[in-house]
């Protein structure tokens, strides 16, 4: 029972900000909203709904067992999940609010300037997100790695999301725990005088921005790594074929980008004094991640080439999945450009950036969410949406996402 | 304790029967019983655990901890009430682990723990150790970014110039090493008791011992140190990664405890020792922390720069007299 609550609750999604609003009386406020949004996105949304929602339901089927390999540690992931957000939500709507952004960059979230309940409660709930991951992944990777039914071999597994999934555990279970070490640093920094951000004691606010963004970076590949077997999954069933074309080479694909996610964490640190040196390895490593990607986003076209469809009589789905990959590979391209430590020094904290991510997270992971909730609803459900209202969906949310975020290109 | 499947996962073909064919599935099949007995049927080779409370809670409790320490630390109770009470919480935290791992222990008597099981258990135990490493990274990644290029406030040097007082490595600290390899050594033996069957606890009580022995030395050296986690960067770095470990090793003292109360009560055979191996596994990640943290902080950090608890204990006291000590000269020499 408690494996089969663990995947319903998983499921739900849970959009709670979706966009901060506009007339209110501006100042910390808005710092607070728009903390609040990104992680809402990133951890309430994104990550429960993919990793947690489909890798619960998909790994048991895709490899053909009952359940997952530890149904208590699952549940144990959805109940921690759940604390968190109310830790977190406590956080945004505790004295002060939430203001220091969602990289909590000392000293702005030390205790110099924010003293306070709020950074503490956020910082405690992440270690409960935290923790809910780790528990979710160690589950899925002893899934997978022991749990392979049907004598499939390791090499030839079919369906990528398993793949991807495996590759997004990887990255959970190795970066996940430098963000609870960076965390807790941050916490007896506040309060008990250590001096691991503060200079006056010989630390360094840089050594936060290291243990950050050496989760951060892989963290948003694990947000887009499901979305990427999702995608595999709509299109070769929208072209009518058994696999996704040169599965073997997507897998290796996304281990690729897996692998390499941990070795180019600094490119979200070129303004911050880093040697020249240091600016030209990152540059050349983020610069090598777009070799998988462009492999799979070529993979993907030739999979709809040569396939059986016609766009009016597809699933809608299949716009979805078109849509990810248009729009993904655009932010893709900005992400290509931001590489470079010089242009990045020029478009940092210009809007540039954060169309950037939003083209690949919001035209993304989100993309492949929604495509992937039309594509499976059938199947969850045996009941069939009304092809025209969810076309509907598509249109409006294509739409909107692109007025959004493509002037921030200006 | 069976779970009726519902339609969803038989229908894609997963049904148990046409499983049985695997040889991984055939070969560590326990051969029940399964008329009369209590015990599962084995035709899905892993276990199928019913409903729990337990998860529940500890997220419960969890969020309770946190929110009484996010108070407490933001002085919004009384000191008192926070460390009696986040105390009382982690109590509270281990008794419901413990309750968890006592429903572990009864699906082992049960029987549900096959060998596939064990494997998989044994897998997500190795998992759950590469995340401690990585925190341990992260720790580390603190040390080495502050130590390997001290910075200007710290007088370019580590350990830095003014009022740190290192401790000598090879005094205590040595003997700390050799306590928890050699608790280790013993660890392997009490494992290799267990799996030759031989009814011998006392190497198991003795690594317990020894642990128990390693955290009041580092206690003491605690009392003794010459500086606090307060003292800079390098006093945070010596205490985060020494506390932690301590921390650890506490931990990995109670499930060896555990383990050693298991194994007097005599519920451990060579198939089902698991959590026997995973205490010894803990252990030795334990000890391998200590000791790169002993060769890192101790050994690497402090080179040259030394002195032993009695001088830090003469040091100490003799602010109260006069000027100059060893360490002043060699302050004077070096800046």
């Amino acid at each position: 029972w408690s494996g089969v609550f663990g995947l319903s609750l998983s499921h739900c999604m849970r959009i709670e900000l979706s966009h901060p609003g506009e007339w209110l009386q501006v100042g910390y406020m808005y710092h607070s909203i728009m903390t609040m949004h990104a992680f809402m996105m990133i951890f309430f949304f994104v990550m429960p709904t993919s990793i947690g929602g489909l890798g619960n339901w998909f790994i048991p089927l895709m490899i053909k067992i009952k359940d997952l390999s530890m149904p208590r540690l699952n549940n144990l992931s959805v109940w921690l999940a759940l604390g968190s957000l109310f830790l977190m939500c406590m956080a945004f709507l505790s004295s002060g609010g939430l203001g220091c952004g969602w990289t909590m960059y000392p000293p702005l979230s030390n205790s110099e300037f924010m003293d306070g309940l709020p950074i503490d409660l956020a910082v405690f709930s992440l270690h409960m997100a935290g923790m809910s991951s780790i528990a979710g992944s160690i589950n899925f990777l002893v899934t997978i790695f022991n749990m392979r039914m049907g004598a499939l071999f390791f090499m030839s597994l079919n369906p990528m999301l398993i793949w991807t999934l495996f590759g997004t555990s990887i990255l959970l279970v190795t970066s996940v725990p430098v963000l609870a070490a960076g965390l807790t640093l941050l916490l007896l920094d506040r309060h008990f005088s250590t001096s691991f951000y503060y200079p006056e004691g010989g630390g360094d606010p840089i050594l936060w921005q290291h243990l950050f963004w050496f989760f951060g970076h892989p963290e948003v590949y694990i947000l887009i790594l499901p979305a990427f077997g999702v995608i595999s999954h709509i299109l070769c069933r929208s072209s009518a074929k058994l696999h996704v074309f040169g599965k073997i080479g997507m897998s290796w694909a996304s281990m690729g980008i897996a692998w390499m996610g941990f070795l180019v964490w600094g490119h979200h640190m070129f303004v911050a004094g880093l040697d020249i040196d240091t600016r030209a390895y990152f540059t050349a490593a983020t610069l090598m991640i777009a070799v998988p990607t462009g492999v799979k986003v070529f993979n993907w076209l030739a999979t709809i080439f040569g396939g059986v469809y016609s766009l009016k009589h597809s699933h809608p789905s299949t716009f979805w999945a078109i849509g990810f990959v248009l729009l993904f590979t655009i932010g893709g391209l900005t992400g290509v450009i931001l590489a470079n430590a010089a242009l990045s020094t020029l478009l940092h904290d210009s809007y540039y950036v954060v169309a950037h991510f939003h083209y690949v997270l919001s035209m993304g992971a989100v993309f492949a969410i929604f495509g992937g909730f039309w594509f499976w609803f059938p199947f969850w459900t045996g009941m069939v949406p009304r092809k025209d209202l969810v076309l509907t969906h598509f249109m409006l949310t294509f739409i909107g996402v692109n007025f959004t975020f493509f002037p921030m290109h200006w | 304790m069976i779970i009726s499947l519902p339609s969803l996962y038989s229908s894609s073909g997963s049904s148990p029967e046409s499983l049985g064919s695997s040889p991984k599935v055939g070969s560590s099949i326990k051969k029940v019983n399964i008329k009369n007995s209590k015990v599962l049927p084995h035709r899905y080779p892993w276990a199928e655990c019913g409903p729990s409370p337990w998860p529940a809670c500890v997220s419960i409790m969890l969020v309770s901890l946190f929110i009484h320490m996010a108070f407490g630390f933001n002085c919004m109770v009384s000191k008192a009430e926070l460390w009696g009470g986040t105390l009382l919480m982690l109590i509270s935290l281990v008794m419901i682990l413990w309750a968890w791992w006592e429903s572990l222990n009864l699906e082992c008597l049960v029987g549900m723990m096959t060998g596939p099981e064990l494997k998989n258990l044994k897998t997500a135990f190795f998992l759950f150790l590469w995340t401690e490493i990585f925190f341990f990274v992260g720790l580390f990644w603190a040390f080495f970014h502050s130590a390997l290029v001290p910075s200007d406030e710290l007088g370019c040097m580590w350990p830095p110039i003014v009022g740190i007082m290192p401790l000598d490595p090879f005094a205590l600290p040595l003997v700390g090493v050799i306590i928890l390899i050699s608790s280790g050594y013993s660890a392997n033996r009490a494992v290799k008791h267990v799996k030759g069957r031989y009814p011998e606890w006392r190497a198991m009580g003795t690594t317990v011992f020894l642990g128990v022995l390693f955290t009041c030395l580092q206690l003491y050296e605690y009392k003794s140190a010459g500086f606090t986690m307060q003292d800079g960067i390098y006093g945070s770095c010596f205490f985060v990664i020494t506390g932690f470990h301590g921390l650890h090793v506490i931990g990995g003292t109670m499930f060896n405890t555990y383990c050693l109360a298991l194994m007097l009560k005599g519920d451990y055979t060579p198939s089902q020792m698991l959590s026997l191996r995973c205490a010894v596994w803990y252990w030795h990640f334990v000890d391998i922390v200590w000791i790169v943290a002993y060769l890192t902080v101790y050994v690497w950090g402090n080179w040259g720069m030394y002195i032993t608890p009695k001088q830090v204990w003469d040091k100490k006291m003799s602010i109260y007299e006069g000027w100059p000590s060893k360490e002043d000269i060699f302050h004077f020499i070096f800046i």
